[in-house]
């Protein structure tokens, strides 16, 4: 009865809406991101290491060797963003249950990516890709899509895992 | 004082569903982890949720009661400015 009359009410002053929508967007989860993300950390840290080579650095190279830094901090948070997305929204107990290591390797991602923030070791690039790679495996696994792996072709033309679309 | 908001989405199923009622007000705006807010999220707009959890400066997490909502780490922490008021009363469509 108190509905019906907000109802006419509301067909009458029209009250103002409170949203109580879903997952918004629905269900868009892709681990590409945190793949191109890993590579461009990779690259980044080859970079660096060019400047390194040399036996001093101009101005420009010191403003570079900047920017570089920035970006490699900026593309390992954006790792960091992207898996904890997939690992705390999309991830329910189906999918754990698919992937008994999810939490272990979710875990060692953001410690790994932070090792990428501190170093400058293009090791701890390629190990951030490679387990960014296991995560994006197991992501479509629980999507039933199968994957291979391919060089990335572009630089700096590291193996990742691409979903078999189509 | 009292405000009467309508309802939209299915986030908050089964305490609200679409087309309910809630009429909250800002008088009795002490925030508890579970009462129902109205809130003005800078990126979800004027929404309705539950607080999941405090900190210590007196911003709020919000969850919906559907698995299917919007996460709390996407509706992100906001502070108690962004409420518009506690959910007082539900109104439900028979």
């Amino acid at each position: 009865m108190f509905h019906s009359l907000l109802s006419k009410l509301d067909k009458q002053f029209k009250f103002d809406q409170v949203s109580a929508h879903c997952d918004i967007p629905c269900k868009i989860y892709d681990p590409a991101v945190a793949q191109i993300s890993a590579l461009t950390i990779i690259r980044l840290l080859d970079l660096i290491q060019e400047l390194n080579d040399k036996d001093e650095l101009t101005l420009a190279d010191q403003a570079q060797l900047a920017r570089l830094v920035a970006q490699k901090e900026e593309h390992a948070t954006k790792v960091k963003e992207e898996i904890r997305i997939i690992w705390g929204d999309y991830y329910k107990q189906p999918q754990f249950d698919q992937l008994p290591d999810a939490h272990e390797l979710t875990h060692s991602i953001m410690l790994q990516a932070s090792k990428c923030k501190q170093h400058i070791d293009r090791a701890m690039g390629v190990t951030l890709l490679e387990l960014v790679n296991k995560f994006a495996k197991g992501f479509w696994l629980t999507k039933g899509v199968a994957t291979f792996t391919a060089t990335s072709p572009y630089p700096p033309a590291e193996t990742v895992v691409y979903p078999k679309l189509g | 004082m009292f405000r009467v908001f309508k309802v939209t989405g299915d986030s908050m199923v089964p305490t609200l569903r679409d087309k309910d009622f809630v009429i909250t007000s800002r008088w009795f705006l002490k925030p508890k982890v579970g009462q129902l807010v109205a809130v003005e999220h800078p990126e979800y707009q004027t929404i309705v949720k539950r607080i999941s959890q405090i900190n210590e400066v007196d911003q709020l997490l919000l969850q919906g009661d559907n698995p299917k909502s919007v996460s709390s780490t996407r509706m992100g922490w906001i502070t108690k400015d962004q409420v518009l008021g506690r959910v007082l009363f539900c109104v439900k469509q028979s």
